[in-house]
């Protein structure tokens, strides 16, 4: 099964051909003709992974002007569990848009849109250079820019497009860099490690760097953030597929991939882990003061990429893998249902308008309940806790800084997520008009749900059987923690304190949308006022800006003067050190 | 002292004192054609030192292409090219500046010792050598060349752009496009 | 005197000229004609270094140089130019303000 697996990139390119070319003709039924493709991708996967096996595909001298430019594929059980993933998560994003699209005029374009990102996706995971990597990598870009910008008539979709895209070619340009520096032969992904491959340009350092800043573009790590929240101006089935499960975990999985030569570069693993937990701390808090529905879900995502940064960047591969393996289907359950509120309240997404409408969708209420609690890391009846568990202790084991922040964090995920569902879900309705049913259009979008609310409750026992599949690729990997133990239960805690602060906050307070502490809560009432001490403090940090800020004169003739007396200095100075 | 001292002598005093004669001089046109007979002086100097494709580089990229750009620019200029008086107190600074640059250069290079210089063999200085050179080793740098000049040009039509004069018409001629990006259908 | 060390002197002599003459003017483009001087005695220095010791490698770096001459005297006359447009006989101790 795994030769077929390595050409499974283009079970998705009949159904693109078929759809763009109108085929089946008739409006309402635009797009079926892709149907078949993911479901086939996903059996195919399935049975590669059941069956085992491995099997590389290698056609040399396809681009010569780079040091490996020979087309490989590598089908092994790490890309089959990816493809799993992609074939599971596009089939139900493919169903949930027939309703969620079917008073769309442009569906076809979406459809033939949808195709691509998944044929580029799979190409990207099973590519076994950096050369066909880069392929599929600037792939997925394209095809998640057209669908940022679908809807072309809606002001920001663009500049949203094209903020993801700018992000994107930075990662491009970094492993663009590093398919050019690697030595003449040495472009295989599993090779990478090698002393022989090693020996380019700044070494093995060099090529983690480029590697961690490709994957930081494409994941939304660190300053590469910002356009995951602006990509929510997409449709939300794509926020779904691209933005939650797939693309965005592409970075995670070439850093997985490349383990071993991340293993050799240990500053480089450190600044990863390092940036996965600032930006999960991060994220957190930004998620608190989105007023959007999908920008507070898709700084969640931030967040939990994270986590599997961190994962990778202690030193614990199979963590994070493990993690988005259980966050893909937990998150695009999250963002089906929201779409059903959002599709249901006619496109709105604010949270002020859609205060309070969610109890007018029971799958949707239910299913984001579900996502929430295995956000959250709920022990035993959810996955999150699993993977979740499974990261944390490797951290806490190996570097406990990063590991107990990650624990602390748990509280700001409880808090956000439980913003979010008690706004939305639990609170009292502003306008009970404003919910709109369309029996038709619902069904599939209902129902695309119930798989994932499978996943997002059983995934995590797959994790024992996932180790014992990938150990011989990942190298040693540590236990998984046990279902139930004192660290999962603490930080399901911490989770489950935040959760219920949140209920609390949110359901109480009519008009609250924000936690903004330090607002005037009413008129009348005294705003906050600061002790004497902290203005002496703020006076005194503007007095030294300003006598610092006397350097910066702007005047040309001093900058240079400052810069040759410099040069002189070092001179000089070099002159009596030696 | 080489073969090849006398003329190095030459061409070093020349480019010295084409050099003084840029920074002296006292209309920007002879400024100009001080530059010109400093880079030609360059190029001879590279020339004798056999880096061949380099000297003819700096005859064509600079001479032909950056003198004159600056021999352009001065004769387009408005003013004629006056300039205010620098103050004495700038010129006491930078010749201390200059001074100290030097001492401290040529402290660091009596202190150096260069490797006795074997007359290197045409070949591993010629034009294939650079070039394998260019697209071995340094072919980051030269890559990187390509969109350096693109942002060289963006630049400087952005940098123009802006501060072209507002038309005093009645009717406004469109001179730029509308900086957003608006799609219409 | 060797002849490398004749080279070198005036490599710091040219280079101290461009110096003296950057900071000497107040007129943007005699200013940058000065640091063209400066730039052309670090390429003369790294052509001698090829001469010496770097080989073709050194001379692939002056040929870099020379791009990178030509991109910054473009990019400093459109900022001298733009100069210009404040007053006739521009002054670069002026142009502290940062301003459109």
């Amino acid at each position: 099964m795994m030769p077929l697996l390595a050409w499974s990139w283009v079970f998705t390119l009949p159904g693109l051909l078929l759809t763009a070319l109108g085929v089946p003709s008739s409006r309402n039924k635009a797009g079926y003709a892709s149907l078949a493709g993911p479901p086939l991708l996903l059996l195919v996967a399935l049975a590669a992974l059941l069956n085992g096996g491995s099997y590389a595909v290698a056609f040399d001298n396809w681009l010569p002007f780079l040091p490996d430019g020979a087309y490989r594929a590598l089908a092994d059980p790490l890309s089959a569990l990816l493809l799993a993933i992609l074939g599971f998560v596009a089939t139900l994003v493919y169903f949930y848009s027939l309703g969620y699209m079917a008073t769309d005029p442009a569906r076809r374009r979406f459809f033939v849109y949808l195709d691509l990102f998944v044929a580029a996706m799979a190409l990207l995971v099973l590519a076994g250079n950096l050369a066909v990597l880069l392929i599929g990598w600037t792939g997925v870009g394209i095809s998640s820019f057209l669908l940022i910008s679908f809807w072309r008539d809606r002001p920001g979709t663009l500049s949203a497009g094209l903020q993801a895209l700018a992000a994107n070619a930075i990662g491009d340009g970094a492993l663009l860099l590093a398919a050019s520096i690697v030595p003449t032969g040495c472009g295989a992904l599993v090779t990478l490690q090698t002393p022989r491959c090693t020996g380019g340009p700044g070494g093995a350092e060099f090529l983690a760097l480029l590697l961690f800043v490709a994957a930081a573009a494409k994941s939304a790590q660190g300053p590469l953030y910002f356009w995951l929240p602006n990509a929510m101006a997409g449709p939300t089935p794509i926020s779904a597929l691209i933005h939650a499960a797939t693309m965005v975990a592409a970075g995670v999985y070439l850093l997985v991939r490349s383990h071993a030569l991340l293993a050799l570069a240990p500053e480089v693993s450190l600044a990863i882990a390092v940036i996965g937990v600032a930006t999960a701390l991060g994220a957190s808090v930004a998620s608190l003061y989105q007023t959007n529905f999908k920008k507070g879900i898709a700084y969640s995502t931030v967040a939990q990429l994270g986590y599997m940064f961190a994962g990778v960047g202690v030193g614990a591969p199979f963590a994070g893998l493990f993690h988005l393996f259980t966050h893909a289907s937990f998150k695009a359950l999250l963002f089906l249902a929201a779409g059903i509120v959002i599709h249901g309240a006619g496109g709105r997404e604010s949270l002020s308008e859609l205060r309070g409408l969610g109890r007018f969708f029971p799958f949707s209420r239910v299913g984001f309940l579900i996502g929430s609690l295995a956000l959250i890391g709920t022990p035993l009846v959810t996955a999150g806790s699993f993977s979740k568990d499974a990261i944390i202790d490797a951290a806490i084991a190996k570097q406990p800084i990063i590991g107990w922040l990650l624990l602390a964090g748990v509280i700001l995920t409880g808090l956000y997520i439980g913003r979010l569902f008690s706004i939305v879900y639990l609170a009292p309705p502003v306008d009970v008009h404003a919910a709109h049913h369309d029996a038709q259009s619902e069904r599939p979008m209902n129902w695309s749900l119930v798989p994932l609310m499978v996943g997002a409750i059983a995934f995590g026992w797959l994790g024992s059987w996932l180790q014992a599949t990938l150990a011989p690729l990942l190298g040693e990997i540590e236990a998984l923690p046990p279902p139930i133990d004192p660290r999962g239960l603490l930080a399901f805690a911490l989770g489950a304190v935040g959760f219920g602060l949140a209920w609390w906050y949110f359901t109480r307070r009519a008009e609250a949308v924000a936690m903004a502490p330090g607002q005037p809560v009413a008129e009348g009432e005294p705003t906050y006022r600061a002790a004497g001490w902290v203005s002496v403090l703020a006076d005194a940090g503007y007095a030294v800006a300003r006598s610092l800020s006397r350097v910066q004169s702007g005047g040309l003739p001093r900058y240079a003067m400052g810069s040759f007396i410099g040069l002189a200095l070092i001179l000089l100075l070099r002159e009596a050190i030696r | 002292m080489g073969p090849l001292f006398l003329p190095l002598a030459v061409g070093c005093a020349v480019a010295i004192a084409s050099a003084l004669g840029v920074v002296v001089a006292r209309r920007p046109v002879y400024a100009a054609l001080f530059l010109l007979v400093h880079s030609l002086s360059l190029a001879a100097l590279f020339g004798i030192l056999s880096v061949a494709i380099v000297a003819v580089g700096q005859i064509v990229i600079y001479s032909g292409a950056i003198v004159v750009l600056f021999l352009f620019v001065v004769t387009l200029l408005p003013s004629g090219g006056r300039e205010l008086a620098a103050g004495s107190g700038r010129i006491l600074a930078a010749c201390v500046a200059a001074g100290v640059v030097i001492v401290a250069l040529a402290a660091g290079e009596a202190a150096a010792s260069l490797p006795a210089p074997e007359p290197a063999p045409d070949a591993a200085l010629g034009v294939a050598a650079v070039g394998h050179a260019l697209f071995g080793s340094l072919l980051v740098a030269f890559e990187l060349t390509a969109p350096l000049l693109l942002v060289a040009i963006v630049g400087a039509v952005v940098i123009w752009r802006r501060h072209e004069p507002t038309p005093r018409t009645a009717a406004p001629t469109r001179v730029s496009e509308p900086r957003r990006l608006v799609i219409h259908r | 005197m060797s002849s490398e060390a004749l080279v070198l002197a005036t490599s710091a002599a040219l280079f101290a000229v461009g110096a003296a003459g950057a900071l000497v003017h107040r007129h943007p483009v005699a200013m940058l004609m000065a640091i063209e001087i400066m730039l052309n005695a670090a390429n003369l220095l790294i052509v001698l270094g090829a001469r010496v010791r770097g080989g073709a490698d050194a001379e692939g770096a002056a040929l870099v140089v020379l791009v990178l001459a030509a991109a910054e005297a473009v990019i400093g006359l459109a900022l001298a130019l733009a100069l210009f447009r404040r007053k006739p006989v521009p002054d670069v101790d002026a142009a502290a303000e940062l301003r459109g």
